[in-house]
């Protein structure tokens, strides 16, 4: 299939960026979308032109780096998908897709579609300690937990710390509540209260 | 998730299976602490020695992460921390510091300067391709002596030393199957008389390694062939 991308490109931080238009021939339905533009990026290198800078890294949909706003949803079309567990079946042949970074103040963009997010890291560290052992803790087979509670612990492991929910939602914490009743909802929340 | 990656619905058609690799055995000592020879450099989570042993089973990575992550780490670099919170900032003016800087800045001006026209997918796919046939999960001598040529030629050290690792090692071991080792019916043959060791390669010079023996000794347990039947 042949793709039509319009891709945000931006140098860093400080400099306007704007939409470059790119055509990509021969894309299998197969591809993921990273790989879609990693074959786009193989070819600018080729050519001697600047590649599109993006994050990535397990490609597996469990890190949470491949941060991009496709056709105006983070992520792309499917729910509960990563950028990088997207395929380009989820497209047709002809299409124009539109690509941009996580668009959110708290996350400034390196370059392109990269997004500087350690403003998650400062929030997590704004509440940040280290304990040091100074005896031992009562045994954890002693102390029950209500069924509850340990669904809800669970729910706040499975997030990612992708940053989907805050490039996606002016309000911060209503997209992950909503669609993934996880934690870095409440680690913003709590954040935020904090700073207030 | 299969579906969603392959777009084939495993309940009507076969799943299709193929090795892969993921993940390289073998890497730093540590203490109880998870902390390297270096002090206060921990090696943690999926950079961990190993839960395991030598050899890593499947699916264990995640594993490792979360359990170093959540009831190790918390508990051992605090003990580390809190000895050190006391000290100042370390000035970047130490002659090592420098010497370290200057090292590496060398380095990535040299890769810079030579201006090259190929892209690093480039590398990495035919590094990869080369490590992929000849350092595999079946390996033998002809093709890592070929192995260990190529890379010379053209790449970064590392693959090479896995393959001179794997060459030395005349047996069959764990994720190590070298076809010259193998029993009639293909299983690991080990050589537990001669290579009851991990090998601990110190970096003695550009390209060049010494191999240091460090030996496995068992107290509780007699190391066998492992048996899948
Ligand atoms: S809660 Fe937000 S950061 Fe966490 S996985 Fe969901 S979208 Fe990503
Ligand atoms: S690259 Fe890790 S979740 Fe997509």
């Amino acid at each position: 299939m042949n793709i039509t991308l319009k891709v945000w490109k931006q140098r860093n931080k400080d400099e306007r960026g704007r939409f470059e238009t790119y055509q990509v021939q021969d894309v299998s339905e197969d591809m993921s979308f990273l790989e879609m533009f990693d074959v786009l990026n193989e070819r600018l290198i080729n050519e001697g032109k600047d590649p599109v800078a993006f994050d990535h890294d397990c490609r597996e949909g469990i890190c949470g780096a491949c941060s991009m706003y496709i056709n105006g949803r983070p992520h792309g079309p499917l729910q509960g998908v990563t950028t990088c567990q997207l395929h380009m079946r989820s497209f047709k042949d002809g299409d124009t897709i539109v690509v941009e970074p996580w668009r959110s103040a708290a996350f400034p963009v390196i370059k392109d579609l990269a997004v500087d997010r350690s403003s998650f890291d400062r929030i997590m560290a704004a509440g940040g300690f280290v304990s040091v052992n100074t005896g031992n803790a009562q045994d954890a087979n002693s102390i029950l937990i209500p069924k509850d509670d340990a669904d809800k612990a669970f729910e706040a492991a499975a997030c990612i710390g992708c940053g989907a929910c805050v490039a996606a939602c002016k309000k911060f914490f209503c997209y992950a509540i909503r669609f993934s009743k996880s934690i870095a909802a409440f680690i913003v929340a709590s954040g935020k209260g904090r700073k207030a | 998730m299969y579906k969603q990656i392959t777009g084939v619905d495993p309940y009507h058609s076969p799943m299709m299976i193929y090795p892969a690799v993921h993940y390289t055995m073998g890497g730093l000592w540590v203490d109880y602490n998870l902390m390297t020879t270096v002090p206060g450099l921990y090696a943690l989570g999926e950079a961990n020695f190993s839960d395991h042993g030598a050899n890593r089973l499947g699916a264990s990575a995640l594993m490792q992460g979360l359990a170093d992550g959540y009831f190790v780490i918390p508990y051992t670099i605090g003990a580390y921390l809190s000895s050190e919170i006391r000290t100042k900032a370390i000035s970047t003016d130490h002659e090592e510091f420098v010497a370290a800087e200057n090292r590496v800045r060398e380095t990535l001006q040299k890769l810079m300067q030579i201006k090259g026209t190929k892209s690093v997918d480039h590398f990495h796919r035919q590094l990869g391709k080369i490590m992929w046939e000849k350092c595999g999960m079946a390996r033998n001598a002809v093709a890592l002596k070929e192995a260990i040529a190529e890379i010379q030629e053209h790449f970064l050290e590392l693959g090479e030393l896995m393959c001179m690792d794997a060459l030395q090692r005349n047996e069959s071991c764990g994720g190590h199957f070298r076809e010259e080792h193998q029993t009639e019916e293909g299983e690991a043959m080990r050589d537990d008389d001669n290579f009851a060791f991990a090998a601990a390669w110190e970096l003695t010079g550009d390209s060049q390694w010494k191999m240091n023996k460090e030996e496995l000794k068992f107290e509780n347990i007699k190391i066998a062939q492992r048996s899948y039947k």
